[in-house]
């Protein structure tokens, strides 16, 4: 097979366009980082389990797909703030691997329950209706509806938490626990709310992710939760740990650049390079694209 | 007032407190003094209710206020100022004022809201100069009085202050001392942690000196002037 740069430029901006789900579970990675200096390994996972349970809820009840796309945030929050009780709230902050450690066992926790309720098959997730059957042409480029839309809902979501978070009470209070702990509570917020809200602003992202990766997909299988988990992170590292700004540039790119070696190496090649770039980038810029090299005492 | 009785306070094995007593009367400027490990950073996080002492009592207008949580304080009118100021680097000096009056931003009309920052930047006329700056990029002296500014937005009655001179140029350092005294005048409480005995002995009405976890020595500013012991350990007068 010949590959031409019309096919090259294709691949791109599918990836790039996929690549959305990447940048709103980095942003969820980050936003959990920002609060507590900490990675919360059971995100991916929690968002593909709000997805489920969006699913299988609008299923037995036989609502439709809308309802779905509002269950499995909402359930993938709810997932967080538990996550967040269980893996972080409790263990003391300065016992920096117990946190990670039990977000781990929770990542293999709610993969476990997955796979014992489905039988480990993967279950059809609804096409986005007209979504799926758009199809529009620029030029020689053609760009898939239903990736339109997910690119769309990211960006909304994600404009929606960046407002959250720099005109409200919340994210006022979010910023301060973020920079200077000690000092947020001596101006009377409770950093445990502020952290479990954010944990379940995370989580809602990160549901909406898994559903929207289910619906591109056409399937949601627990084999969703590995490399998203893994993307996910690898946006958060590359954008600069800490920066959303950082962490949605890299998922969009890292997607395009994904799709770019799948076109040119096939499926089985693929990954090898998107950790080549990780490599790179741990390498020659450690910060990342936007990492912030303020320090925070 | 505010009276704190046999409080006792360990960070494991390691005692910081021992049945320390003192009191710190409604509008005048108390002042704790003491060499570093002291136990003087402990003793007010204890009040401000960033750490819970082992055993003892704190009485604030004599209510027991020992097991509130740091935002009931800052609701009753109990403000820290924390040592190395702590204030928020990336955000502006604005927002780090909003954040001062976080337990009020509800409560508060826009105008109300005017007015509290507008007084502190007529307090600190340095501040209104970089209200958009991120606080990070302030020098020292602005951060200390943007972390006095802040604990001041929060309206208390009686203010925390946790070495506010430390590492600060002596030209800040006597603006720093100026204010405190100014908002005496204005009727504020002030419990003031320092080792700069010299310009505290100025300001302040009432002295506690604290030596390894223990109250050592009190008394108001002309004992402790006329004290030749303590002129030679804290005045640093040769004898």
């Amino acid at each position: 097979m010949v590959i031409t740069s019309v096919d090259v430029i294709q691949s791109i901006i599918d990836g790039i366009l996929y690549g959305s789900i990447y940048a709103l579970i980095g942003v969820g990675f980050t936003l959990i980082f920002g609060a507590m200096q900490k990675l919360n390994m059971a995100y991916a996972a929690s968002s593909i389990a709000g997805a489920y349970c969006g699913l299988g809820i609008s299923a037995v009840l036989s609502l439709n797909l809308l309802v779905t796309f509002f269950l499995g945030p909402l359930v993938g929050g709810l997932i967080g703030i538990l996550v967040y009780l269980v893996c972080f709230r409790f263990i003391p902050s300065r016992e920096h691997l117990g946190s990670l450690m039990a977000s781990i066992g929770a990542l293999f926790l709610i993969d476990e329950i997955i796979v014992h309720e489905t039988d480990g098959s993967p279950l059809n997730f609804p096409e986005l209706g007209i979504f799926s059957e758009a199809y529009f042409l620029v030029g020689e480029f053609g760009f898939r509806g239903d990736l339109i839309f997910v690119l769309i809902v990211s960006l909304l979501a994600m404009t929606s938490i960046i407002l959250m978070l720099y005109r409200t009470k919340y994210g006022l209070a979010a910023r301060a626990v973020s920079q200077q702990m000690n000092a947020a509570i001596l101006c009377g917020i409770n950093p445990h709310k502020v952290n479990a809200s954010t944990f379940f602003l995370a989580g809602v992202l990160g549901g909406l992710a898994g559903c929207l990766a289910a619906a591109a997909v056409g399937v949601i299988s627990p084999l969703l939760i590995l490399p998203l988990t893994i993307k996910g992170l690898i946006a958060t590292v590359i954008g600069g740990l800490g920066s959303i700004k950082g962490a949605i540039i890299a998922g969009l790119l890292l997607g395009g650049f994904e799709s770019l070696f799948l076109l040119v190496r096939g499926v089985n090649e693929r990954d090898i390079y998107v950790f080549l770039l990780l490599f790179l980038f741990l390498v020659f810029k450690p910060n990342g694209m936007f990492g912030s090299i303020i320090d925070r005492d | 007032m505010l009276r704190i009785d046999k409080l006792n306070f360990s960070y494991g094995a390691i005692k910081a407190l021992t049945d320390v007593s003192l009191m710190a009367a409604t509008g005048s400027v108390t002042c704790i003094l003491g060499p570093n490990g002291a136990g003087k950073t402990t003793l007010l996080q204890t009040v401000a209710g960033l750490l819970k002492p082992s055993a003892g009592s704190i009485q604030f207008d004599g209510e027991n206020i020992i097991s509130l949580s740091p935002s009931a304080l800052v609701k009753k009118g109990i403000a820290l100022v924390p040592e190395n100021r702590l204030i928020f680097p990336e955000m502006t000096v604005r927002e780090n004022l909003i954040v001062g009056a976080y337990l009020r931003l509800n409560k508060m009309q826009k105008s109300d809201f005017k007015f509290e920052i507008d007084k502190i930047y007529a307090r600190f006329p340095i501040l209104d100069k970089r209200s958009d700056q991120l606080g990070g990029t302030l020098s020292g002296g602005e951060q200390q009085m943007l972390a006095i500014g802040r604990a001041l937005m929060s309206g208390p009655q009686f203010l925390l202050m946790d070495e506010p001179s430390l590492g600060l140029a002596p030209k800040i350092i006597d603006e720093i001392f100026e204010i405190i005294k100014e908002l005496k005048q204005d009727g504020l409480s002030v419990l003031l942690v320092e080792q700069n005995a010299v310009k505290s002995l100025k300001i302040a009405d009432y002295f506690f000196l604290l030596d390894q976890g223990q109250v050592s020595y009190q008394g108001g500013a002309d004992d402790l002037e006329n004290d030749a012991h303590i002129r030679k350990a804290y005045l640093g007068e040769k004898s």
